[in-house]
């Protein structure tokens, strides 16, 4: 995709991202400037993780994303995986830890789930940016404080 | 005697792909179902699938089909609509 093209969406994705939804979910933006978006999810009070997705390409490709901790270094460890989205074994391009759902990057390029493509999922409402946003906060609720 | 004020909620949706209404609350009967709210809200701003999302309000989740009342909500209602989490992919 073209990168104008491509930026164009993004910035359309994000603009929703707007203070109403941000403070009733205690989001915190921390870059949104194309291709990177990285927003914290707050935790009474405080930023507990950040998820950085990288979006070139975007709708092309779904985002690359990272989980990082607060201070934006990468997360290799979690209490609970995330309702067992996160795989902290090495991905097989990246070499990293990684998000293993539909709408990750990751998940798509990884051999176990190459036949689950993006192109049939990425017109639905679930996976626009703050879809996919509100899929990995939701299961990161589910991690006991 | 019962005021119209005890009989309506204040209600808003807030989702990704913006919140309805753009300003202000929908004023909704509390005997009402909230995917009523919802419904609007999904036409308003363009979403067209609505496939395992949830709604949940001080964050519990809520019965869309049951009436502001019956999920016991009011008067002012913010209502965090969306897609639930996302299942692991077991790679």
């Amino acid at each position: 995709m073209l990168e104008l093209a491509s930026r164009a969406l993004f910035d359309e994705g994000i603009s929703a991202l707007d203070e109403a939804l941000l403070n009733i979910r205690g989001w915190q933006l921390f870059a949104k400037d194309y291709p990177l978006l990285d927003v914290g999810f707050q935790r009474q009070g405080s930023i507990s993780i950040r998820v950085r997705m990288r979006c070139d390409d975007w709708n092309d490709l779904p985002p690359s994303i990272e989980i990082c901790d607060a201070q934006g270094a990468l997360v290799t460890s979690m209490p609970q995986n995330l309702s067992g989205i996160l795989n902290l074994s090495a991905h097989p391009q990246t070499g990293k830890p990684f998000i293993c759902m539909r709408g990750s990057r990751e998940y798509h390029t990884h051999p176990s789930h190459t036949g689950d493509a993006w192109a049939t999922i990425r017109s639905n409402d679930a996976f626009t940016l703050g879809g996919i946003l509100t899929q990995i906060w939701r299961a990161w609720l589910k991690v006991p404080a | 005697m019962t005021s119209q004020h005890e009989h309506t909620v204040e209600v808003r949706v807030v989702t990704t792909a913006g919140v309805f209404p753009a300003s202000g609350f929908e004023h909704e009967p509390a005997a009402q179902p909230v995917t009523v709210v919802l419904e609007k809200a999904k036409r308003a701003l363009h979403i067209t699938d609505t496939t395992n999302w949830i709604a949940v309000v001080g964050g519990n989740r809520i019965d869309p089909s049951l009436s502001y009342a019956a999920n016991h909500l009011g008067p002012r209602v913010e209502i965090d609509w969306g897609p639930d989490h996302g299942a692991g992919g077991n790679a």
